[in-house]
């Protein structure tokens, strides 16, 4: 009922305003949205072979929005593309002067908290000082916005030289899309020597069996013990062995029963903690079982879920841990650990506590009681424990100095450069020979564990790798297919064998969608 | 009204009204540039990509009505999260309504020292967020949070909150009290604009304090009623933040709210495709029970000037 336009038959109504706002917000998509890029579309149809040489105008038609800056950087990059090793015989020609005059610089996309972006600011100086041609403009992102920062840069057609996965989405996400640069070509020209990196930990950072990632550090899993309850219950310790068969899971409950003391119908003091505090993907693990298919490294990811027993009956184990016996805690009492307070095991209150070793630098500051470290119990079925979380580098195809990341990448996984970061910041260093200066560098730190660090070492070769290194997109095979069935067991509404059964088709359908154009 | 339309309807339009015509767009400039960019625009490339798969890094790739027959047939997670976003909002809007109003009629009392009341009452809705979320993670903690300790207080062993599945959705229509301070000053506002000749003429008629409060009060804040309904009704299925921080959807997705599914999608999956699928849903059914709320007005909301031209 628009009475203006009685009075002036072609006065502006508010139904003509809002249309012809809609109408030139379409002509403004349709004018800024680029055709489809030839090179981008190209690029999933060659993953497992050399990157492209990307023309100079590839890079701006890939923004989706018209991003004009990043065209700078591409372009002057361009000239020097040609020089990208795109094919092997084209090596030589590009190593042999590693500084060549690219003067594109090196855009390292680093995942950043506070404790490490100063040992990584000295890893990146001591490389700029040996290679002064090369200009290093790092980028420092929290880890809970990687994932975003990541897709915007390339998005923007800017994508990071070298990229450091910090969450379940790790760089086969890109391996699948064909965004990755495949290294063996590098690796090869220039007979980069991968036998001293973890075995594991290099055939997780594998797509399709090229190496498209070198790990960096292992973050390994132990278990972290309180000597002070020990004592007062008048308990052994834990071993340290890992290949301790006496110390089973079995031995484990008992142990933490006899560490649980309640007072008033509540625990005050729990006798266990969960693997990793939380009530998740990880219980399956730690009695040898595997969620997945084991030729999984054969193609560099999952494509059945096809749990073993043995993940039926770790996940029991922990439900009824918690629920039934009462000696881990209850979900409730983790969770003012996540709001800011100290975790039940610094608090005192914790006697057994599977975990990362990413808690080492707070357990350290420690000053009320004694505690040490020790081995996992032994699962009846080996070979693995539980999971390892290993951190990788891997470039992007078209990163803007080829060259230049990759004299870098090689430099940070070096054992010079592992030396600084992650070698004091709390991981332990990818490679096998740092084991035992890793030892020495934290014996330092912590002189009352001293004698236990090597538990850690140890553990390494033992451990899977995490979801990241064996799947194209965690996230939505996790929070739709598993843990929704997860949470069921821990609220005793399902047995283990239950839930699993019942993930089974979610888990399959997401595993479908995220690999869709993987093979 | 013809005789008016036929003189400006002349064919020589005056320079004038074309000047007018000018200088509004001037003026309305900002806004509309603003709107095109930021909303309009946006608006169709989600409608756009609704009909496409589009994971940022790759160009969209076109897959017709794809998303729409998934999300409406294959995909019970949409299903569920409507189911929890529905139960949320079938308690927290009556909730929210009757609670502002109550406490707008307590506020409207002349009470010494009443500014300071409305002024504590209308502070938390200043705070929001995730600080907000955080401090109630605290308060419904079981074994921790005050809630239960005053429950336990009165003999009652308070549920778990946050970790059961039943009365998650309880413990989020409890906090969406938080923020009832805004519909209360708007309440408030509308309260104290009932003008007092009313009720003098309905206390000449022996009306009680009952009879006064249902026969003028209520009649004369529907319209704030109605306004805060369409505004309780829009909120509510679009809560996420309380979600995201404190239970992430658990346990077992029994607060997967429907923002919250959205935002898995787009922004941990980035499937942003069927993102986009998904609020083109939302909009429909936020469009459709704001109608209905609209449509239903006629009976129920009364305009001391006539309905005129003031409905939406």
């Amino acid at each position: 009922m628009d009475s203006s336009s009685q009075l002036h038959p072609r006065s502006i109504t508010r139904r003509r305003l809002l249309a012809s706002s809609f109408a030139v917000g379409s002509l403004l998509v349709a004018a800024c949205s680029q055709p489809a890029a030839p090179a981008p579309t190209a690029a999933p149809a060659q993953s497992a072979a050399a990157p492209t040489k990307p023309p100079a105008t590839a890079a701006p038609a890939a923004a989706a929005a018209p991003a004009a800056t990043p065209t700078a950087a591409a372009a002057a990059a361009a000239p020097t593309t040609a020089a990208a090793p795109a094919s092997p015989t084209a090596q030589p020609t590009a190593q042999a002067a590693p500084q060549a005059a690219n003067g594109a610089p090196v855009v390292p996309l680093l995942r950043s908290s506070a404790n490490e972006i100063q040992f990584l600011k000295d890893d990146i100086a001591l490389f700029q000082k040996n290679n002064p041609s090369i200009t290093v403009n790092p980028v420092f992102v929290p880890g809970n916005q990687y994932n975003q920062k990541t897709d915007l840069m390339i998005a923007a057609g800017n994508p990071p030289s070298l990229w450091f996965p910090a969450s379940d989405r790790g760089f086969k996400y890109y391996s699948a899309k064909g965004l990755n640069m495949d290294l063996d070509p590098l690796i090869k020209s220039d007979n980069y020597d991968l036998s001293d990196f973890y075995p594991r930990g290099l055939k997780g950072s594998q797509w399709k069996g090229h190496q498209e990632a070198l790990p960096i550090s292992e973050w390994a899993w132990v278990l972290f013990y309180n000597k002070t309850l020990f004592d007062n219950a008048k308990l052994p310790y834990p071993p340290q062995d890992w290949k301790d068969a006496t110390w089973t899971w079995d031995k484990y409950l008992e142990t933490a029963k006899a560490l649980t003391v309640t007072a008033g119908g509540r625990a005050t003091q729990f006798g266990a903690g969960l693997p990793g505090d939380s009530r998740d993907f990880f219980s399956g693990w730690t009695h040898g079982g595997w969620w997945f298919n084991q030729d999984w490294a054969d193609s560099g990811w999952v494509s059945k879920f096809q749990p073993d027993p043995a993940v039926a009956e770790a996940l029991q184990y922990w439900a009824d841990a918690a629920n039934k016996l009462n000696v881990a805690p209850t979900a409730a009492a983790e969770q003012s650990s996540m709001a800011g307070a100290p975790d039940l095991f610094m608090s005192g209150k914790l006697a057994m506590s599977p975990n990362s070793i990413g808690n080492l630098a707070q357990y350290a500051q420690i000053t009320s009681f004694e505690w040490g470290m020790a081995a996992w119990p032994h699962p009846t079925t080996l070979p693995a424990h539980c999971g390892i979380w290993v951190d990788e580098y891997s470039m992007f195809a078209k990163a803007a100095n080829p060259e230049g990341s990759w004299a870098f990448m090689k430099h940070m996984v070096s054992v010079d450069g592992e030396k600084i970061y992650p070698m004091s910041y709390g991981p332990i260093p990818s490679h096998q020979s740092l084991g035992q200066q890793w030892i020495q560098t934290w014996k330092d730190k912590m002189p009352k564990v001293a004698d236990q660090l090597s538990v850690a070492v140890n553990a390494v070769p033992l451990q899977f790798v995490t979801p990241d290194n064996f799947t194209v997109n965690f996230s939505p095979i996790n929070d739709e297919g598993i843990q929704p069935q997860i949470d069921k067991v821990y609220l005793g509404q399902l047995t283990a064998t239950a839930a699993i059964t019942a993930m089974k088709p979610k888990v399959d359908q997401q595993i479908a969608e995220t690999t869709k154009g993987a093979s | 009204m013809a005789r008016i339309a036929n003189a400006r309807s002349s064919p020589r339009r005056g320079s004038l009204a074309r000047r007018e015509e000018l200088a509004f767009y001037l003026f309305a400039s900002p806004w509309l540039i603003g709107f095109i960019i930021w909303i309009a625009g946006p608006m169709v490339i989600s409608l756009l990509l609704s009909f496409a798969d589009y994971d940022i890094i790759t160009p969209p790739s076109f897959s017709g009505l794809d998303n729409y027959v998934q999300l409406l047939t294959n995909d019970d997670l949409v299903w569920q999260s409507l189911k929890v976003t529905g139960l949320y909002s079938l308690g927290a809007i009556p909730l929210g309504l009757i609670t502002a109003f109550v406490l707008a009629l307590l506020m409207n009392q002349k009470v010494r020292g009443i500014a300071g009341f409305r002024t504590i009452y209308y502070m938390p809705a200043v705070i929001a967020g995730v600080p907000v979320a955080l401090l109630w993670m605290w308060i419904l903690n079981p074994d921790f949070g005050i809630l239960n300790n005053a429950l336990a207080f009165v003999g009652i062993t308070g549920p778990k909150w946050l970790f059961s599945e039943s009365w998650v959705i309880p413990a989020f229509v409890l906090m969406s009290l938080w923020t009832i301070g805004a519909p209360m000053i708007i309440y408030l506002a509308g309260l104290q604009g009932i003008p007092q000749h009313l009720y003098e003429a309905a206390e000449l008629d022996g009306a009680g304090p009952w009879s006064k409060f249902t026969h003028v009060t209520i009649p004369m804040i529907t319209p704030i009623i109605f306004f805060n309904a369409i505004i309780g009704v829009i909120g509510s299925f679009q809560i996420f933040t309380p979600a995201y921080v404190m239970t992430n959807g658990g346990p077992a997705n029994a607060s997967l709210f429907y923002g919250l599914y959205l935002y898995n999608n787009a922004f941990r999956y980035f499937k942003m495709g069927y993102a986009s699928a998904l609020a083109w849903l939302m909009f429909f059914i936020i469009l459709a029970l704001s109608l209905l709320v609209v449509r239903s007005s006629p009976y129920w909301v009364y305009y001391e000037g006539g309905r005129g031209d003031g409905g939406i």
